[in-house]
C-alpha cells in the first residue's frame, strides 16, 4: 500500500474518496453507491468511472468484494481502507480549514 | 519536317520499362513478394475479416434485446481478464443506469475511457507487448540502422534489403539514424515495461 493515502490512483483519486466514503457508511454494491454518492455529494460517477475506482480500490486491498446478490457484487471497507480514508479526509479538512480562514481574512470585504 | 519531331514515348512503354526495371531497382525478391501480396495476402485477408464480421455480428444477434447487444459491445472495451473478475456486475450497473434514462452517448465514451484504461494496465497485454518491442526492437536497429549507417561509412556498394540505400543519397543518412532510432526506442519500452511488470510482482502481496 502507498505511504501517500489514496496514492497511486491517479484521475481515479477524487472518485475513490467518493466511494470510501460511500462505503463507509455500510456495504453497497454498484447503483446503489452511485444513487448513494448522487445524494450526498451531487456527483453521478459514470459505470465506467466507477468500476475503474472499484477495481484499483480493490487491488490496493481498501475495500473487498463480499457474496453477490444476483449478479450485482456489493463491497465494503476494509480496516486499512478505512484508515486511508481518515488520514485522506484529515488532509482534506486541514486544506478545507486553511483555505477558508485565507478567503475570510482576504476576501470578506469584496 | 515531322521525321525531326522525335514522338514522346506512349504511357504503355513507361510502365513495360519501369516493369522490367524493378528487379534492378527494388530487389529480385519484389516482383514475387508483390504477386504474393496482391494474390494470396490481401484476398485472404480480406476475407479473413469478412468472416469475422458476418460471425460477430450473428452472434451479437442472437442475444434477445438492443439494450443486451449494447451491453455486450460495451463490456468489449475491457481485456478478457477485467471481465471475466468484474464482467457480470458490470454489466448489471449498465443495464440500471440505462434503465435510468441514462444511457447516452456520455455512457459510451465513459465506458471506453475505462476500457482502455483497462487494458493498459491489464498485465498479459504488457507481457505480450514487451515481448513483441524486444524481440522486433533489434530489426531497426541493427540490420536497418547500424549496418547500413558502416555501409555508407565504409563505403560498400551493395544494397541487399537494407531500406535506407534505396532512397536517394541525402535521405539514406537520415533514414538509417531514424531506424536506430526507433530501434532503441523499441528496445527502451519493451524493457522498461519488463522491469515494470518484474517490479510490480515482487510488490504484489501474496495470498
Amino acid at each position: 500500500m502507498s505511504s501517500e493515502p489514496l496514492g497511486g490512483l491517479g484521475r481515479y483519486a477524487g472518485p475513490a474518496t467518493l466511494i470510501l466514503s460511500s462505503l463507509a457508511g455500510g456495504s453497497k454494491h454498484g447503483y446503489a453507491l452511485t444513487r448513494d454518492i448522487e445524494q450526498f455529494a451531487g456527483v453521478t460517477l459514470q459505470p465506467g468511472t466507477l468500476y475503474g475506482a472499484l477495481s484499483r480500490l480493490e487491488r490496493q486491498g481498501a475495500i473487498e468484494a463480499l457474496e453477490g446478490e444476483g449478479r450485482r457484487r456489493p463491497y465494503c471497507l476494509t480496516p486499512s481502507g478505512a484508515a486511508e480514508l481518515q488520514e485522506h479526509l484529515g488532509t482534506q479538512r486541514r486544506v478545507a480549514e486553511v483555505g477558508l480562514k485565507r478567503l475570510d481574512a482576504g476576501w470578506s470585504a469584496a | 519536317m515531322s521525321d525531326q519531331i522525335t514522338q514522346p514515348p506512349s504511357a504503355r512503354a513507361d510502365l513495360a520499362a519501369a516493369v522490367h526495371a524493378l528487379p534492378e531497382r527494388m530487389g529480385w525478391w519484389f516482383i514475387p513478394a508483390s504477386l504474393l501480396f496482391w494474390t494470396v495476402l490481401w484476398p485472404v485477408g480480406l476475407l479473413a475479416a469478412v468472416v469475422w464480421l458476418v460471425a460477430r455480428t450473428r452472434r451479437l444477434r442472437r442475444l434477445q434485446s438492443p439494450v443486451d447487444r449494447r451491453i455486450a459491445r460495451l463490456l468489449r472495451w475491457y481485456p478478457a481478464g477485467w471481465r471475466e473478475r468484474y464482467g457480470d456486475e458490470f454489466a448489471a450497473l449498465l443495464r440500471d443506469t440505462i434503465a435510468d434514462g441514462r444511457g447516452g452517448l456520455c455512457l459510451s465514451l465513459d465506458v471506453a475511457s475505462g476500457g482502455l484504461a483497462a487494458r493498459a494496465e491489464d498485465g498479459a497485454r504488457q507481457r505480450m507487448l514487451a515481448a513483441i518491442f524486444l524481440t522486433v526492437g533489434w530489426i531497426p536497429l541493427f540490420p536497418q540502422g547500424i549496418v547500413p549507417l558502416v555501409m555508407q561509412l565504409t563505403g560498400v556498394p551493395a544494397r541487399s534489403w537494407f531500406v535506407a540505400l534505396y532512397l536517394p543519397q541525402p535521405l539514406q543518412w537520415l533514414t538509417a539514424v531514424a531506424m536506430v532510432a526507433l530501434g532503441l526506442a523499441l528496445l527502451a519500452a519493451g524493457v522498461r515495461m519488463a522491469g515494470g511488470l518484474t517490479l510490480a510482482g515482487r510488490r504484489a502481496p501474496v495470498r
